[in-house]
C-alpha cells in the first residue's frame, strides 16, 4: 500500500468525520458541510497532483478575512458566540487544506479536528455523538499512527543525499581537500520488505485503539467530578447550598429565585416481590392495584404553613410498626428498598403498608397522626439504608389513614396574608353550586389548578410581587410554578373552604433500570402533593399538571423486543453512565467499592494466618469432593492451578538464571576447559607467559614453539628438554585437529613433563633474582 | 582551610543558582510564618503547601551546591541507567494543551460531554506513553564499525537492535548515534520499522569522515514516538567505539621518481663494490642479440641447447628516513593548518609507496610535532597500518626547530639511505636561522646518504602528490 496516499486519505477522512460530527452537534449544515468536498478537491489537486496551492501570503490574508467574518458573527448575536469560535476552526481548516502541506500543516489539521469535536460535544448530549466519538477515536489513532510512519519515512528516505553538516564558517570555495566536512547518510532498517504499512501494523493499530478506548473509559468514569464554580475548591455538596436543586426537602420553602437544576442523584432503589412466591411484581402493576397511576413515595408530612414555607408539627404519639414475623399469616407484597444517604431520617414507602422490616439495628417509628415514618436514631451519613416494606394484598389489613386527631392544625390558615386567595376560592366554589360534598369540591379545585390550562409548570422561578404571599403570587400573577406551588395552593385553598389538608413531600415516579431490573428514583423525581381529609379518610390529591411526566413515563415503558427497546437501553445507559456522572454516583459506584475491597484485602493480609488456613481448608474440601470438580469451581481451580504451576516454573527459571549469573565465572572457566585434553597446552602457555612469552593471536602454535625454542634455547638445552615445545605442539595439533584424544598414560607423561619444565623455568628465575 | 575558601570562590558562578534557590526557599518559608492569615485567605492549606514547596527548594538547592562543592558525591546519585527519558515533542505539547483546555472547560461548565472528549484524548496520550515505555524495555543495541578508515572513505556503520521481549514488537525505533573528534561533532540516525519479539535486525548508516584522527562513537540513543507521536521516550546505551581515521593517502606522481631519484643517481654514493655486477641476480633467460657475452651462463646453455644469459637487476632498494617537522604556531591560519595535513598525507603516501616497492629496507620516521617520536616501520601491511595509525593521531607542535630533531635524524641515517625532510615551516621567509634547512646545512658533515628538505606547501607538494577528491 502506498503510505503517502493512505496517510492523506486517512487524514481527509478524519477531518470529514469531525465535520460531520460537528454538523450533527450544531444541527446546522453551513459551513461544515463545505469542508468535505473542499477536502476531497484539495486532496487530489493540491496534495496528489500539485495543481495549485495557497502561498503563505494568501493564506494569511484569508486567515485575516476569516477572523473578520468570525468577529462579525461573534458580535451579531449572543447565542452565536461559541458557534463563531467553532466556525473559525472550520475556516482555518479550509485555509490549511488549500496550502501545500508539510508535517506541521497535517498536524494542525488533526488538532483543528479535535477542537471541532470538543466544541461539538458542548452543543449536544446525544448518544449518537458518543458512538461517533468512539469511531473518531479509532480513526484518529489510525491516522496518527500512519502519520508517525509517514513522518519517519520522509525524514529517512528522502534524504538520499549525504547531509552536509553546516560549519561555522562557510567558505564559498573550498580549495583544500582537507577542509571538506564529513558527511553522514542515515539509513533504515535493512530487511527484505520495503513495506511500511503491513498487516501487523494494521492490527496493532486496532489493538491500540481498543486499549485507548478502555483507558479513556476508565479516566472518564474515575475522574472525580469536582465541578468548579466561581469560588474555587468548592465541591458539589457545598455548591448545592447556593443553587437550588430539585430534590427532597423536609421543609418546603416557596419563593426562591432562579432556575432549579435537575439533579440525577439516586435516592431510592426498589423492587417489589410477592412475599410468598418471591416472584417479582412490576411497579406499574402494583400501583395500579392500589389505585394510583404512578408510585408515590410518601415521605415527610407538612401541615404548618407560615410565611411561604411549610413545616411539620412535632406532635402526636408514634407507633412501632409490625414486622414480617408478626405478619406471617397475611398475604403480602414486599417492597425491597434501598435508600441512599440523603441526610434525612424520613423513610419513604409506597402506601398502603402493613409492616416494615429494617436491616441491621435500625428502628423506625410511625407517627400515629400523620403516618410519616422516621428512623429513631439519626441515619448514618455514608451508608444506605435497606428496608422491606410490606403491603397486605387485602386492603383492610393495611394501616388505614382515617384518623383526624388535630383538625385545627390541618385547617390553620394565615388569613391575613391570604385574604385574596380565600376570597377567590370561596367565589370559585360559589360559582359552582352543583358541588355538594367536600370530595367534589376538593376534586374540583384540584382539577381547576391542574387541568384548566390557566396554570403552567415550570422550574424557572421568578417572583413578580415579592410583597405578597408566594402562593397568591403564583395564583394571581405568575400562574406558573412547580409542584410545591401547586401543592401549597391546593392545600391552602381547600383549607379556605374548611377541608383539612396536609402537604406530603416525597417522590413521584422513577425509572425502570434495564441493567439491574430495579426501579430507581432520583432526586429529580421529588414531588409534593396534598392529602385532604374527606369522607372520613385522608385522600391523595395532586394538582401538578402531570402531562410531561406522563409522557416521560410512557416513553419509558419497557419493551425489549424491538429496536426501540435496544435504543432505549442504550439511551438509559448513556444517560446514566455518561451524561449523568456525578461525584456522588462515582463515589457510590467506584470509590466506595474500591475502598471496601481494599479494606477487606487489608484485613485479610493483616490476618494472614487465618486467611491461609481458610484457603487451605477450602482447597482440601474441594479436593475431597469429586462432584465439585466438574463445576465452575472446578474450571476456576484448573485455571488457578495452571497459573500457580506456570508461576512456579517461571520462578524456577529466574532462580536458575540468577544462580548462573552468580556463578558466572565458574561456568565460564569450565566452558573453556571443556575440551580437557587441550588443558595441557593451556598450562604450557601459562608457564611460558610467566616468563614473558605470550603467543600472539596471529602466531600459530608451531611458530610459537619455534619462537620459544629460540628464546629459551640456553635454559632448555641445559636441562636437556629442548624438544619439549615441539612435543607439546605436536600433541596439541593431534588433539585439536587430529581428533586423537590423549590416552591416560600419555596425559600422565605430559603432566610430568610440564612439571619438569616448570621447575626448570622457576630455577632459572630464582637464579636471576 | 584557605584552599577550600579559594575553591569556593572559584566555583561561585556555578554555585549561584543553587544558592539563589535556597534563598528563595528560605524567604518563602519565613514568609509563611509571618503572614499565615493573609495566605490563608486564598486557601486554608496554602501556608502548608508553600512551606512544603519552600522545603523542596531548600533541599534541591542544597543538593546542587553540595554536588558542585564535592564532585565525588556524584557517585552516590541515583543512576537512571539512561532509561526512560521522556520528552514531549511539539505535537504532544499542543495535544496536552488542548487536553488541559478541555479539562478546565469541562470542570467550569459542569459538562460531562466535554469531560468525555477530554477522557477520549487522555486515553491515547496515556497509551502512547505506555507503549513507548514497554517497547524500550529489554532491547539491546550494538554498533559495528571498522576499526580504521581513511579520510574520505565512505564506510558503513551497522547498528543492530535486539528485541528480547516475549510478545511486544518494537516499532519505529529511531537510533541516534553521535561521534566526535576534537573539531567535529556529527550525528547519524537509523530507524527500525519493526523488530519483532525475539528478533534481531540491523540498520546501516553511511559515513564519510574528512578529518584524520580518532573519532569517538557513542553512546547510542534510541527513542520512539510510536504510535501517535505524542510522547517521546528514549534510552541511552553505553555503547562506545573508536575509529581511527587515517590521513588521506594519494599517489606519487612520476615527478617524484624523476626529481628524487635523479638527485639520488647523480649524487655520489659511497658503497663498497662487491663484484663486477653489484646488483642482484634476477633470472636466466634466452640470449637476445646485443646481450653481453660475459653474461652467458654456460652451464644452462649446455643444458638447454641454446644460449642462456644470466640477467641481473640493479638493486635500487635504499633505506628511507623521513623527518617530519610538524610545526603549527599557536595562532595558526587556515593555510598553516593545511600545510600540516598536506605534510602528513605526503609522508603517508611516501611511506606506502616505499613499503610497496622495496624489500628488505628500513623505513624510519622521525616526527617532531607535539613531541619527538622515532618510529621504525616494519615491512608488510601491519607495518603500514601501524604507521598510518601513528600519522592519524599525530599532533603538530609549536616549538622552534631544534637541534635535537636534527641530531636524531642524522643518527638514524646510515650510509646508503635517503632522507626526506618534510617541514611545515615556511622555509622561504626571512628569519633564516630558524630554518630547518639551515640547521641541516650546519650538520652536513654528520649526515650520511642523501637528503632533501621539502616544504609542505600545497603548491610544492602537489607536484608530487595527487590526492583524489570527489
Amino acid at each position: 500500500m502506498n503510505l503517502t496516499l493512505t496517510f492523506q486519505f486517512s487524514i481527509y477522512l478524519l477531518i470529514a468525520l469531525s465535520s460531520i460530527m460537528f454538523m450533527i452537534a450544531e444541527g446546522g449544515v453551513f459551513p461544515q458541510l463545505l469542508t468535505i468536498p473542499l477536502g476531497l478537491l484539495t486532496l487530489f489537486f493540491t496534495d496528489r497532483w500539485n495543481k495549485f496551492s495557497l502561498s503563505p501570503l494568501w493564506a494569511n490574508i484569508l486567515g485575516l478575512i476569516a477572523f473578520i467574518i468570525v468577529c462579525a458573527e461573534f458580535f451579531s448575536n449572543i447565542e452565536g458566540r461559541l458557534l463563531s469560535g467553532a466556525h473559525f476552526l472550520v475556516y482555518l481548516t479550509w485555509i490549511i487544506f488549500l496550502q501545500k502541506k508539510g508535517d506541521t500543516q497535517y498536524w494542525w489539521l488533526c488538532a483543528l479536528g479535535f477542537l471541532q469535536i470538543a466544541v461539538g460535544s458542548v452543543l449536544t448530549e446525544s448518544g449518537y455523538y458518543g458512538l461517533l466519538l468512539v469511531g473518531y477515536l479509532f480513526l484518529s489513532i489510525w491516522t496518527l499512527s500512519v502519520f508517525s510512519l509517514y513522518r519517519i519515512r520522509n525524514t529517512f528516505l528522502q534524504q538520499n543525499t549525504f547531509t552536509v553538516i553546516p560549519r561555522l564558517q562557510v567558505e564559498s570555495q573550498i580549495v583544500s581537500p582537507f577542509h571538506q566536512s564529513s558527511q553522514v547518510r542515515s539509513g533504515v532498517q535493512s530487511d527484505q520488505s520495503r513495506q511500511w504499512l503491513t498487516a501487523e501494523f494494521f492490527w496493532v493499530s486496532i489493538g491500540c485503539s481498543i486499549t485507548a478506548l478502555l483507558i479513556s473509559m476508565c479516566f472518564f468514569l474515575l475522574i472525580p467530578r469536582l465541578w468548579v464554580t466561581r469560588s474555587f475548591f468548592n465541591n458539589e455538596t457545598i455548591q448545592a447550598e447556593n443553587q437550588p436543586l430539585v430534590g427532597f426537602t423536609e421543609n418546603v420553602q416557596l419563593g426562591e429565585m432562579g432556575e432549579i437544576l435537575e439533579s440525577s442523584e439516586r435516592v431510592l432503589e426498589l423492587a417489589i416481590f410477592d412475599n410468598k412466591s418471591n416472584q417479582p411484581v412490576s411497579i406499574t402493576e402494583f400501583v395500579q392495584k392500589y389505585g394510583l397511576d404512578e408510585p408515590l413515595f410518601r415521605g415527610a408530612v407538612l401541615s404548618n404553613y407560615q410565611n411561604g414555607g411549610w413545616s411539620r408539627e412535632n406532635s402526636g404519639s408514634s407507633w412501632r410498626l409490625a414486622d414480617s414475623q408478626e405478619l406471617e399469616s397475611v398475604d403480602l407484597y414486599r417492597q425491597e428498598m434501598v435508600l441512599e444517604p440523603i441526610g434525612t431520617d424520613v423513610i419513604f414507602v409506597i402506601q398502603p403498608i402493613a409492616g416494615i422490616d429494617m436491616s441491621g439495628n435500625a428502628e423506625v417509628r410511625m407517627n400515629a397522626d400523620t403516618h410519616a415514618i422516621r428512623l429513631r436514631n439519626s441515619p448514618n451519613n455514608n451508608e444506605s439504608t435497606r428496608y422491606n416494606v410490606f403491603t397486605a394484598k387485602n386492603m383492610a389489613e393495611n394501616y388505614q389513614m382515617q384518623d383526624l386527631n388535630h383538625p385545627r392544625e390541618y385547617l390553620r390558615l394565615p388569613r391575613k396574608d391570604l385574604r385574596k386567595m380565600i376570597r377567590y376560592t370561596k367565589s370559585l366554589i360559589a360559582s359552582h353550586p352543583e358541588l355538594k360534598s367536600n370530595r367534589e369540591k376538593a376534586k374540583f379545585i384540584e382539577s381547576h389548578l391542574r387541568d384548566s390550562g390557566e396554570f403552567t409548570y415550570t422550574l424557572n422561578m421568578s417572583i413578580q410581587d415579592p410583597e405578597i404571599d408566594p402562593v397568591e403570587d403564583f395564583l394571581f400573577n405568575r400562574k406558573s410554578g412547580h409542584c410545591e406551588y401547586y401543592a401549597s395552593a391546593l392545600a391552602l385553598m381547600l383549607r379556605a373552604i374548611g377541608i383539612p389538608t396536609r402537604v406530603i413531600s416525597g417522590f413521584k415516579g422513577g425509572e425502570q433500570k434495564y441493567l439491574t431490573h430495579q426501579f430507581e428514583v432520583q432526586q429529580r423525581y421529588a414531588h409534593s402533593w396534598v392529602e385532604a381529609y374527606v369522607d372520613g379518610r385522608w385522600e391523595t390529591l395532586d394538582a401538578t399538571p402531570a402531562l410531561q411526566r406522563a409522557e416521560f413515563v410512557a416513553q419509558n415503558a419497557p419493551s425489549f423486543s424491538s429496536w426501540k427497546g435496544v435504543t432505549k437501553m442504550m439511551t438509559s445507559f448513556w444517560n446514566d453512565y455518561v451524561i449523568g456522572v456525578s461525584l456522588q454516583r462515582q463515589k457510590r459506584t467506584f470509590y466506595d467499592p474500591l475502598l471496601r475491597a481494599g479494606k477487606i484485602l487489608g484485613n485479610r493480609l493483616v490476618d494472614f494466618r487465618s486467611t491461609i488456613a481458610h484457603t487451605m481448608q477450602s482447597i482440601k474440601s474441594f479436593l475431597f469432593s469429586p462432584q465439585r470438580w466438574f463445576s465452575w469451581e472446578g474450571g476456576a481451580a484448573v485455571f488457578i492451578i495452571a497459573g500457580v504451576f506456570f508461576g512456579i516454573k517461571w520462578l524456577l527459571k529466574v532462580t536458575i538464571k540468577l544462580f548462573q549469573q552468580i556463578f558466572h565465572h565458574k561456568v565460564n572457566s569450565k566452558h573453556t576447559l571443556h575440551s580437557a585434553n587441550i588443558a595441557f597446552y593451556e598450562s604450557f602457555q601459562m608457564l611460558l607467559a610467566k616468563k614473558g612469552l605470550v603467543r600472539s593471536r596471529s602466531e600459530t602454535q608451531k611458530e610459537f614453539s619455534d619462537h620459544v625454542k629460540a628464546d629459551l634455547n640456553a635454559e632448555l638445552s641445559e636441562a636437556r628438554i629442548g624438544d619439549y615445545p615441539d612435543l607439546f605442539t605436536k600433541l596439541f595439533y593431534q588433539v585439536r585437529y587430529g581428533d586423537h584424544p590423549l590416552e591416560a598414560k600419555q596425559s600422565d607423561e605430559i603432566q610430568q613433563k610440564l612439571t619438569t619444565l616448570e621447575s626448570v623455568l622457576l630455577k632459572e628465575k630464582e637464579s636471576q633474582s | 582551610m584557605n584552599n577550600t575558601l579559594i575553591e569556593f570562590w572559584r566555583k561561585r558562578a556555578r554555585l549561584r543558582p543553587g544558592l539563589i534557590m535556597m534563598l528563595v526557599g528560605v524567604f518563602i518559608f519565613i514568609y509563611t510564618f509571618q503572614a499565615p492569615l493573609t495566605l490563608g485567605q486564598f486557601h486554608h492549606n496554602l501556608p502548608l503547601i508553600l512551606r512544603l514547596v519552600a522545603g523542596g527548594f531548600i533541599l534541591w538547592g542544597g543538593y546542587q551546591v553540595l554536588l558542585i562543592l564535592f564532585p565525588f558525591l556524584k557517585r552516590f546519585q541515583i543512576r537512571r541507567l539512561g532509561r526512560n527519558r521522556v520528552s514531549l515533542p511539539r505535537d504532544g505539547l499542543v495535544y496536552l494543551l488542548m487536553m488541559t483546555v478541555l479539562f478546565v472547560g469541562s470542570v467550569l461548565s459542569r459538562e460531562n460531554m466535554l469531560m468525555l472528549v477530554f477522557a477520549m484524548m487522555t486515553g491515547p496520550f496515556v497509551l502512547n506513553g505506555w507503549i513507548t515505555y514497554s517497547m524500550l524495555k529489554n532491547i539491546k543495541l550494538k554498533r559495528l564499525i571498522p576499526p580504521r578508515v581513511m579520510v574520505g572513505e565512505t564506510f558503513t556503520a551497522e547498528i543492530s537492535l535486539e528485541n528480547n521481549k516475549r510478545f511486544i514488537a518494537a516499532y519505529l525505533m529511531e537510533v541516534n548515534d553521535d561521534f566526535t573528534n576534537q573539531d567535529e561533532k556529527l550525528d547519524a540516525s537509523v530507524v527500525f520499522r519493526r523488530v519483532g519479539p525475539g528478533q534481531q535486525l540491523s540498520a546501516h548508516y553511511y559515513v564519510k569522515l574528512m578529518r584524520r584522527g580518532i573519532y569517538q562513537f557513542g553512546p547510542l540513543h534510541v527513542s520512539t514516538r510510536y504510535p501517535l507521536g505524542l510522547v517521546k521516550r528514549g534510552a541511552v546505551f553505553a555503547e562506545y567505539n573508536e575509529i581511527i581515521v587515517h590521513p588521506q593517502i594519494g599517489r606519487l606522481t612520476s615527478h617524484w621518481a624523476d626529481d628524487f631519484f635523479s638527485i639520488a643517481e647523480m649524487a655520489q654514493q659511497n658503497r663498497s663494490r662487491r663484484g663486477v655486477f653489484d646488483d642482484e641476480f634476477n633470472h636466466i633467460r634466452e640470449y637476445r642479440s646485443g646481450d653481453s657475452q660475459r653474461a652467458i651462463h654456460w652451464r644452462s646453455s649446455a643444458r638447454q641447447g641454446e644460449l642462456m644469459v644470466q640477467e641481473y637487476h640493479q638493486n635500487r632498494n635504499y633505506d628511507l628516513i623521513i623527518g617530519l617537522d610538524l610545526w603549527l604556531p599557536a595562532s595558526s591560519s587556515q593555510d598553516q593548518a593545511d600545510r600540516v595535513e598536506w605534510a602528513i598525507s605526503f609522508v603517508g603516501t611516501l611511506c606506502r609507496e616505499h613499503l610497496k616497492h622495496s624489500r628488505d629496507t628500513k623505513l624510519t620516521l622521525i616526527s617532531r610535532g607535539n613531541s619527538l617520536e622515532h618510529l621504525e616501520v616494519g615491512i608488510g601491511s601491519m607495518g603500514l597500518e601501524f604507521l598510518l595509525d601513528f600519522l592519524a593521531t599525530l599532533k603538530p607542535g609549536k616549538a622552534q626547530a631544534d637541534e635535537e630533531f636534527i641530531k636524531v635524524i642524522s643518527d638514524a641515517s646510515p650510509s646508503r639511505s635517503r632522507t626526506v625532510l618534510v617541514t611545515t615551516r615556511e622555509e622561504g621567509d626571512s628569519i633564516k636561522h630558524s630554518h630547518l634547512h639551515t640547521l641541516f646545512e650546519e650538520r652536513r658533515g654528520e649526515m650520511n646518504g642523501q637528503w632533501r628538505t621539502i616544504e609542505a606547501d600545497p603548491g610544492i607538494l602537489s607536484r608530487w602528490l595527487v590526492l583524489e577528491t570527489d
